[in-house]
């Protein structure tokens, strides 16, 4: 192994939170699990404008045939994840907003066939860019981190920006999750094919997989596989909240920052894509499959049996819940990691994309909020130098201006101040509000001109 | 004697001779800094009601003073202000006032916390907008009032009190149709009604049928039955709500409102979404009660 | 999961220090002076400790029911650290009042006049410090002390005796090692003994609860001021003399527990650095020219002020705004 100096890590900031989860299910091999009778798959599951369902009530589907089909450029299409009935074409929640989105319900017919021409191997060698291109948009893959960017956008970067990094996130920095490391143990190739799949397709000679200390036996075993590719590097990486997001990681690996005021890595000739997105990648290049399913890590004190599942997208949560067994006092609900994952008000809701956790906790209690005591341990923990203690009083204040000077609409949400706070603010949702204020006053100002 | 003489001599030259240069110095920053103000901007400014509410697009009364005075700016735009501000403001600029109709808020809900409960505990920010952010709020019924009470923190008039039942009743006395209100509130249930009608709906759902009746009794069921009642022929159904045609036959749908079976109309002059003393009486009742409510609510209203 | 289930904002994992426990450590970190302080003024001190905490905790409960906070806030350690504080700068044989009042001031008027913890612009201890220095100057005179129980060597037979900044008797001032464990050094009950007052300290800033800057830069600029700045009104022997300095009157208290009051320091590190620099200055420039001999309350108090002031100035840089692209975006 590299010894420790090589260690990359982000300048300023971060949190160390306590996981006592990790070891839970990082042993625990991804299991393929018996299919679900039912799935509802939804046309908004991504950044960017909904799918159209261009299926109706009683059509039948094959696996992997389109169900709803992009909207514009950044869209994505979304699949049939089995072959079956389509039952009706109604609203479901969508776990990320907690609103009510169009989705296609299926039952499973129990037949096991692809759609035709899905799911066998292609001529890649023999593509060029755009072909690949197609190919991931038609497969409607998007970024699995949780991001769920559309990844054909991510892989179409501006002229006149050449790409000179493409960095494979395999830092997975949120507690609990153990998804990407299980990928990166058991489909170690497969995302280094990923990786140079992604290089062809954006024309750039240098790859990284960073990956974080404390997955010692993934690091090793890219370390392993890449020998004799001096192209790629693996760059271990501190383990240190939010190590995986996309900035730190940029700056973490080659010093670069992502430009304020809505810069793109490719800005700064990077590309960013997740363990999981890479293999997404893959399939939908060399296989042309759609990405109908996604790692999912089940865990927290509330879970019985906690693990790592391949899981159908559509899947209802309340199904894998049940099959997983909840223990008595469950009483809190996360899709996503403990630091940016979402608390859910029901589980009977449908598995998305973006869904890499589902965590169930137990006799959890809300902590009090009380005023800012200025200790300033936000601004510390805070790795994009903002002032959320400030922010959190000019939003609780209202003062929606002041909060945009303060650079609230760069944020990005990633909770360390809040998790450091002594006095239990809930700074993030209050950053959250502000900027649903400011939107709401440009969209004012703009109808008014 | 003559050492106090000097003394006040002295003070007294001093004192004046201080005293006129101080008074030159004013004055010539007074002609330097010298500013040209419209005497109208003081008029209008005086004309108006003084709320600062931002109603008519300007950062405050004084913004829009000086657009009025200097830029031209319609006169009508003053919301709280009503015709009679834009009549004074015609008056003072010499030109003809614009038609202004006076608006009112009123809320298309009526499902407070004992009727449509919460379906999940919150434990987050007290307000609607970032409530509205958590797993879409609270509130059972997704296209509901919420009942943090945004909109009456936001009214700049203070017409909007939280009912006990976690509503918002809008005193139309004091309210000024300044739609602060319908900005502010994330779910929408808030909306302007021209002053002059009497008659809107009591409910949000884009729900139908049974769906409806799960989340709230008190809510629109999509039956169609007021449409199909209603003689003028002026309401449409749009996402499973009625959208009544306030321009055709003067805005009265009494036979509509008198058709519906869960009485979703609200008759605005007694705009009491659910009267308080249903509302105490309704927390420790049994269901039945609670579902028997809405008819005893209408009977005393008719 | 059988009941309704608890949506909460994320970030779902909090780290352990929330403000009781902050507020508690530092009450801990006091505990070795305090003790020390009892060994050295006996009974005189106890008493001042129980009238001053006692008046802290009751105001503070009066003041939470006045403004409708839940009275369990009372527990948070925050009205605790002040009675302590406050204590701890008051001499042992001040008037039984003193304490009182001072207490009920500071968390009456200087923490819940303002808003209550959060919001108060000074620190309450040294605010009220200053408010009784002026309220009973003949109670608390900064030049007429308690002697206190020695720790080595001989007692002394004065019943009072000056501070080793104002001891114009003792030509030579005190040995450094006296100074060092407050033996037979008068002064305010918790500022003597520096041994103690630094275990508290180091243990807070290995905890992390206070910034390492803010004493280092504090006593550093002492240090250096009292080498440098020219002759005043202080005996020649140790004018200049920054280690005596250093080791005299309040500012290792000061630096440590006062001016890193977590509430009225800036939030930002190089807030922090311009404040303790800027303490660091007030006090030397009070010791060596001022009228008292003393001055590390009014440096700490006058600092507090400037404190929203620094921190409207101070910003951290923005993460990526210093690219070009950033700034033709801008």
């Amino acid at each position: 192994m590299t010894p420790q100096t090589d260690t990359k890590r982000f300048p300023r900031g971060g949190v160390h939170p306590k996981d006592d989860f990790k070891a839970r299910t990082s042993g625990k091999p991804l299991a393929r699990m018996a299919p679900p009778a039912q799935v509802a798959v939804l046309m908004a599951q991504h950044i960017g404008a909904s799918a159209t369902p261009v299926v109706q009530r009683g059509d039948k589907v094959k696996k992997g045939q389109l169900v709803g089909e992009a909207r514009g450029f950044i869209s994505a299409n979304v699949h049939a994840p089995f072959s079956g009935v389509v039952k009706a074409v109604e609203p479901r929640i969508f776990s990320v907003t907690g609103a009510l989105v169009e989705a296609v319900i299926i039952e499973s017919d129990g037949e096991g066939a692809w759609a035709e021409g899905l799911n066998q191997p292609q001529r890649v060698e023999s593509m060029d860019a755009a072909q690949m291109r197609s190919l991931v948009h038609e497969c409607g893959v998007v970024g699995l981190g949780g991001a769920t960017f559309p990844s054909h956008v991510k892989l179409s970067p501006p002229a006149g920006s050449p790409i000179s990094d493409v960095i494979i996130n395999g830092a997975e920095c949120e507690p609990y999750v153990t998804v990407d490391h299980r990928l990166m143990l058991e489909r170690t190739d497969q995302i280094i094919d990923g990786l140079k799949l992604i290089m062809r397709v954006v024309d750039c000679e240098t790859g990284w997989v960073a990956i974080e200390r404390n997955k010692p036996d993934a690091i090793e075993a890219f370390e392993q596989a890449l020998r004799g590719e001096p192209n790629i590097r693996v760059a271990p990486l501190s383990v240190r909240y939010p190590q995986g997001a996309e900035q730190q990681l940029i700056t973490a690996i080659t010093g670069r920052e992502v430009p304020s005021g809505g810069g793109l890595p490719a800005d700064v000739a990077c590309l960013v894509h997740n363990v999981a997105t890479t293999l997404a990648i893959r399939d939908a290049i060399r296989l042309r499959r759609p990405l109908i399913e996604r790692a999912v890590t089940i865990t927290g004190d509330g879970i019985e049996n906690a693990g790592n599942f391949i899981e159908l997208i559509g899947t209802n949560v309340a199904d894998l819940l049940e099959r997983q067994g909840v223990r008595p006092g469950a009483n809190q609900v996360i899709l996503g990691g403990p630091m940016m994952g979402i608390a859910q008000g029901t589980v009977d809701l449908p598995l998305v994309k973006g869904n890499n956790a589902i965590i169930v906790r137990r006799d959890v209690e809300a902590p009090l909020p009380r005023a800012c005591i200025r200790c300033g341990r936000c601004v510390e923990a805070c790795p994009l130098g903002l002032l959320p203690a400030e922010l959190s009083i000019t939003c609780e204040a209202g003062d929606w201006e002041a909060a945009r000077r303060l650079d609230i609409l760069e944020c990005k949400e990633c909770g360390c101040c809040a998790y450091v706070c002594p006095a239990r603010r809930r700074i993030v949702q209050l950053i959250k509000q502000g900027k649903v204020e400011l939107r709401r006053q440009k969209k004012k100002l703009e109808k008014e001109k | 004697m003559l050492l106090i003489g000097s003394i006040v001599i002295v003070a007294a030259l001093s004192m004046t001779v201080l005293g006129a240069l101080f008074g030159l110095g004013l004055m010539l920053a007074a002609r330097a800094f010298r500013t040209d103000q419209d005497p109208r901007v003081a008029k209008v400014l005086d004309a108006l009601p003084g709320a600062n509410c931002g109603a008519c697009g300007y950062a405050g009364c004084r913004s829009y003073a000086e657009a009025v005075a200097q830029e031209g700016e319609d006169v009508g735009l003053c919301i709280p202000g009503g015709p009679d501000a834009a009549a004074a403001l015609a008056d003072i600029m010499g030109v003809e006032p614009g038609e202004a109709v006076r608006h009112r808020a009123v809320v298309h809900c009526r499902g407070g916390r004992s009727l449509c409960p919460d379906r999940f505990e919150y434990a987050g920010e007290q307000n609607c907008t970032a409530a509205a952010l958590m797993a879409g709020g609270p509130k059972a019924c997704p296209f509901g009032c919420l009942g943090f009470g945004s909109c009456a923190e936001a009214c700049p008039f203070g017409a909007i009190t939280m009912s006990e039942d976690r509503l918002p009743v809008i005193d139309a006395e004091k309210c000024t149709g300044c739609g602060i209100c319908v900005d502010v509130c994330p779910r929408n249930v808030i909306s302007l009604l021209p002053a002059h009608f009497k008659i809107y709906l009591g409910c949000s759902s884009q729900f139908r049928g049974k769906a409806v009746k799960e989340l709230c009794p008190m809510g629109c069921i999509a039956c169609r039955l007021c449409a199909r009642e209603d003689p003028n022929d002026a309401i449409k159904f749009e996402n499973n709500l009625p959208v009544l045609d306030y321009d055709k036959a003067g805005g009265d749908f009494s036979a509509a409102a008198d058709a519906c079976p869960l009485d979703c109309f609200i008759l605005a002059d007694r705009a009491q979404p659910v009267p308080a003393g249903a509302a105490g009486s309704q927390q420790g009742a049994s269901e039945e009660t609670q579902l028997a409510a809405p008819s005893l609510d209408a009977k005393g209203r008719r | 999961m059988e009941g309704m289930l608890l949506v909460s904002p994320s970030p779902h994992l909090r780290a352990r220090d929330d403000i009781n426990r902050i507020m508690w450590s530092v009450a801990c970190a006091l505990a070795p002076a305090v003790a020390i302080s009892i060994y050295f003024f006996g009974s005189g001190a106890l008493w001042v400790y129980a009238i001053s905490i006692g008046a802290a905790e009751l105001t503070e409960l009066v003041c939470l029911k006045m403004r409708g906070c839940p009275l369990g806030r009372a527990a948070d350690g925050s009205a605790l650290v002040t009675g302590l504080l406050l204590a701890m700068v008051l001499p042992a044989g001040c008037a039984w009042y003193c304490p009182l009042v001072g207490a009920v001031f500071a968390i009456a008027l200087v923490k819940h006049a303002f808003g209550g913890l959060g919001h108060n612009i000074w620190n309450p201890a040294l605010a009220a410090r200053v408010f009784l220095q002026f309220a009973y100057a003949k109670q608390i005179s900064l030049s007429e002390w308690v002697v206190p129980h020695k720790l080595w060597g001989p007692a002394v037979d004065a019943v009072s005796r000056a501070t080793p900044l104002a001891t114009e008797q003792v030509a030579r001032g005190y040995h450094y090692l006296d100074l060092l464990f407050g033996n037979g050094v008068p002064g305010s009950l918790g500022e003597t003994c520096k041994v103690a007052l630094l275990v508290g300290g180091i243990y807070l800033i290995v905890r992390r609860i206070v910034d390492w800057r803010i004493p280092v830069f504090y006593i550093g600029t002492v240090f250096a001021l009292t080498y440098l700045l020219p002759a005043g009104k202080e005996p020649a022997a140790w004018a200049r003399d920054p280690l005596y300095h250093v080791l005299s009157g309040g500012l290792i208290i000061g630096a440590f527990f006062m001016a890193t009051d977590i509430v009225t320091t800036p939030i930002t590190r190089l807030g922090r650095i311009i404040f303790a620099v800027g303490c660091g200055i007030l006090v030397s420039i009070i010791r060596r020219y001022g009228g008292y001999p003393e001055g590390v309350a009014y440096s700490i108090v006058l600092m507090n002020t400037c404190t929203p002031l620094i921190d409207r100035w101070v910003r951290p840089r923005l993460y990526g705004s210093r690219t070009p692209k950033a700034a033709a975006r801008a």
